[in-house]
């Protein structure tokens, strides 16, 4: 808004201003749960991380300190980061790969995609702990499925929750099978495609791969976009399933950073440092998120803008 | 509860929480209160016990039961490899050793033993059974990479590593396996005694003391029990407060208690009362829940509470990951302990970072 328009804002009318006051009040309910719920605990978490803190005190100040030691003597929090990162390498592009596939495979034609929509997506609304537990006697060693299958073709059975080499890898795979929401995400996206764009391509004697890449991706790439950074944000704060199934193990080889602040803040009470090691995460996927918004006018395509 | 400033007047509380609680003075020092009362109760406690809940000559806790760890073991399983049960008094470690890689068949899912083995009740005995020492006299140092606890603490790790009769790490995230049967001993405390009657196995079993060290035989210890809080000072409720938390050693309260499978009774007077003594399991070793007394120590405790105790905080979670490289990542107990040992012993220097 200019500033001259700024200026030339008509006066509102009685009726305009009692208009204006009623939205605010209707809005203020989720104005006044965010401010006491999401924005003073932002605020307080902010001015602990300055304060040693073991919640049964006062917190006392400290400056600095917490942050110095997050980098200079804790070594846990490089090992946090480094399980948690490579977390999100191995889970987030293929995720996203096999949510697209799965959208793709519901979108073409097949009969029963009303029930299939619906199969896929039922995992998402079953409690993270539910299905966290069912996995862990799947994956048993002695006993579990997936050990059987092997067995009965010949292969070891793994201890895929104690070999320090297979935990985090088996983490990532299962939430591969957890995608059900953002497969359907995707659905819509493709429904939303008009069909004339692939008709127009097809007279022009495009394959399918070309109208994949062509006209597919670049007409869902808000949605990928969308997709992308959430699956960023949500892939930074994997906890539940390590909480349940590892506790961080086999030698903090799942020890994600999540767990880590859990674990100061709740089991060694420093409240303080934990705050720290909270708002150091925020920026770490702040930075990453603008790094995604700011590639996104490279590939981001949204219909209603002409290329340059 | 501490954090929000709700606290009961008084509650129920472990000893991992005497020196943490008194540092930070959620719990009073009840002993004023205890000299002052005219029953001679402490007296009759038995010392092991009675020191889990002091700190600072202070009494912070009122120990419940007398619960030191004892070897839980499935006689039929031990049969079947044809292995002689243990006598009361436990197996040496060596023949611990031995005779659980007699009994463990991996690949039929037969194990020896459920190990909980960084549970302070296991690995700090051990240490202190092979002439070690957890901390220096002052406490300002851990010496948990002494020749002696390292020795103590290989062969504990060479049930995994070595041996592999220990159930590995990650392998049963559900269910007790000494209770499925698919282990023949399990180191843990009375109320075992409750859950295998839950379950009430076909296969025949008994207890024994845990595995005999070459210097000295000695057991871990632990225990609950209730504590006045801070909350009774501002509410002026400490002597009424004091009353409930005393009731738990009170012999009528024992004997419930008892009768439930959940304790040994902490008065040493009613070692062999008929609350417990005559109940059934186990089956014929009752006394070793009363030899283990005998031998039981209490945690190590460091001088200040800034890393923790070896219960929780920084001093437990280093121990954790020492014994996750060591049975998980088969690194030699000298390197995991060495490592273990620098990291708390600067906590310890730092104050707490």
């Amino acid at each position: 808004m200019s500033v001259s328009s700024l200026a030339s804002r008509p006066r509102l009318t009685k009726a305009q201003r009692r208009e204006e006051i009623t939205g605010w009040l209707f809005i203020s309910p989720i104005v006044l749960g965010l401010l006491l719920w999401t924005l003073f605990p932002m605020i307080a978490s902010l001015a602990l991380s300055f304060t040693d803190f073991k919640m049964v005190d006062t917190p006392k100040w400290v400056g600095t300190r917490n942050y110095v030691r997050m980098f200079t003597r804790d070594p846990d929090f490089y090992q946090a980061l480094r399980v948690t990162f490579s977390f999100v390498a191995m889970q987030l592009p293929v995720g996203l790969a096999v949510a697209l596939a799965g959208a793709l495979l519901l979108n073409s034609g097949v009969q029963g995609m009303t029930v299939f929509r619906t199969y896929f997506y039922l995992p998402s609304v079953v409690p993270v702990v539910a299905t966290s537990l069912v996995w862990s006697w799947m994956l048993n060693l002695d006993f579990g499925l997936v050990n059987q299958l092997l067995k009965a073709v010949g292969l070891a059975p793994v201890n895929f929750f104690g070999n320090p080499k297979t935990a985090l890898p088996t983490l990532a795979v299962m939430s591969w099978f957890g995608v059900g929401q953002t497969m359907v995400i995707y659905l819509a996206g493709l429904l939303n495609i008009p069909p004339s764009l692939y008709e127009a391509a097809e007279i022009d004697g495009a394959g399918r791969t070309r109208k994949f890449i062509s006209i597919t991706l670049p007409m869902l790439s808000p949605t990928l976009f969308y997709t992308i950074i959430m699956g960023l944000i949500r892939s930074f704060q994997y906890f539940t399933q390590a909480f349940v199934l590892t506790s961080g193990g086999p030698m903090k080889t799942t020890y994600f950073y999540n767990l880590m602040i859990y674990n100061v803040g709740f089991a060694f009470l420093q409240m303080g440092y934990a705050s720290a090691l909270a708002w150091f995460l925020l920026v770490i996927i702040l930075i990453l998120t603008m790094v995604v918004f700011r590639s996104s006018s490279a590939w981001v395509y949204y219909e209603s803008e002409m290329r340059k | 509860m501490a954090a929000g400033a709700t606290l009961p007047d008084a509650g129920w509380t472990s000893d991992a929480r005497v020196m943490p609680f008194a540092e930070n003075k959620v719990s009073i020092d009840m002993r004023p209160l205890a000299d002052a009362d005219p029953e001679p109760l402490f007296s009759d406690v038995y010392p092991a016990m009675q020191a889990l809940g002091e700190y600072n000559s202070g009494l912070y806790m009122v120990a419940w039961a007398a619960d030191a760890p004892v070897m839980y073991f499935n006689k039929t399983m031990l049969q079947d490899a044809g292995v002689e049960p243990p006598p009361p008094e436990g197996w040496t470690v060596d023949e611990f050793l031995a005779n659980l890689t007699k009994v463990a068949q991996p690949d039929k899912q037969i194990y020896g033993w459920y190990g909980n083995e960084d549970w302070w009740a296991i690995y700090v005995p051990w240490m202190e059974g092979f002439g070690g020492s957890f901390f220096n006299e002052d406490k300002s140092q851990v010496l948990i990479n002494s020749p002696e606890c390292v020795e103590a603490c290989q062969k504990l790790a060479d049930s995994y590593v070595k041996y592999n009769f220990a159930i590995p790490k990650g392998a049963t995230l559900t269910g007790n396996p000494f209770l499925m049967g698919l282990a023949a001993c399990f180191i843990q405390n009375r109320n075992v005694c409750r859950s295998i009657r839950d379950v009430n196995p076909e296969w025949e079993w008994d207890v024994c003391l845990p595995p005999r060290q070459p210097v000295k035989h000695v057991c871990g210890s632990g225990t609950m029990g209730t504590s006045v809080y801070t909350a009774a000072v501002k509410n002026k409720t400490e002597q009424v407060s004091w009353e409930l938390c005393k009731s738990v050693i009170m012999p009528s309260v024992q004997r419930t208690l008892a009768r439930g499978y959940l304790i040994i009774p902490v008065l040493q007077s009613m070692a062999q009362d008929a609350s417990w003594y005559e109940l059934d399991p186990p089956p014929h070793n009752r006394d070793v829940y009363l030899m283990v007394m005998e031998r039981a120590i209490t945690p190590p405790m460091p001088a200040g509470p800034e890393c923790g105790t070896v219960y929780m905080g920084a001093i437990n979670q280093v121990m954790a990951d020492a014994w996750q490289e060591m049975v998980v990542g088969a690194v030699p107990a000298k390197k995991a302990l060495d490592k273990a040992a620098k990291r708390i012993n600067d906590c310890i220097a730092s104050g707490g970072e």
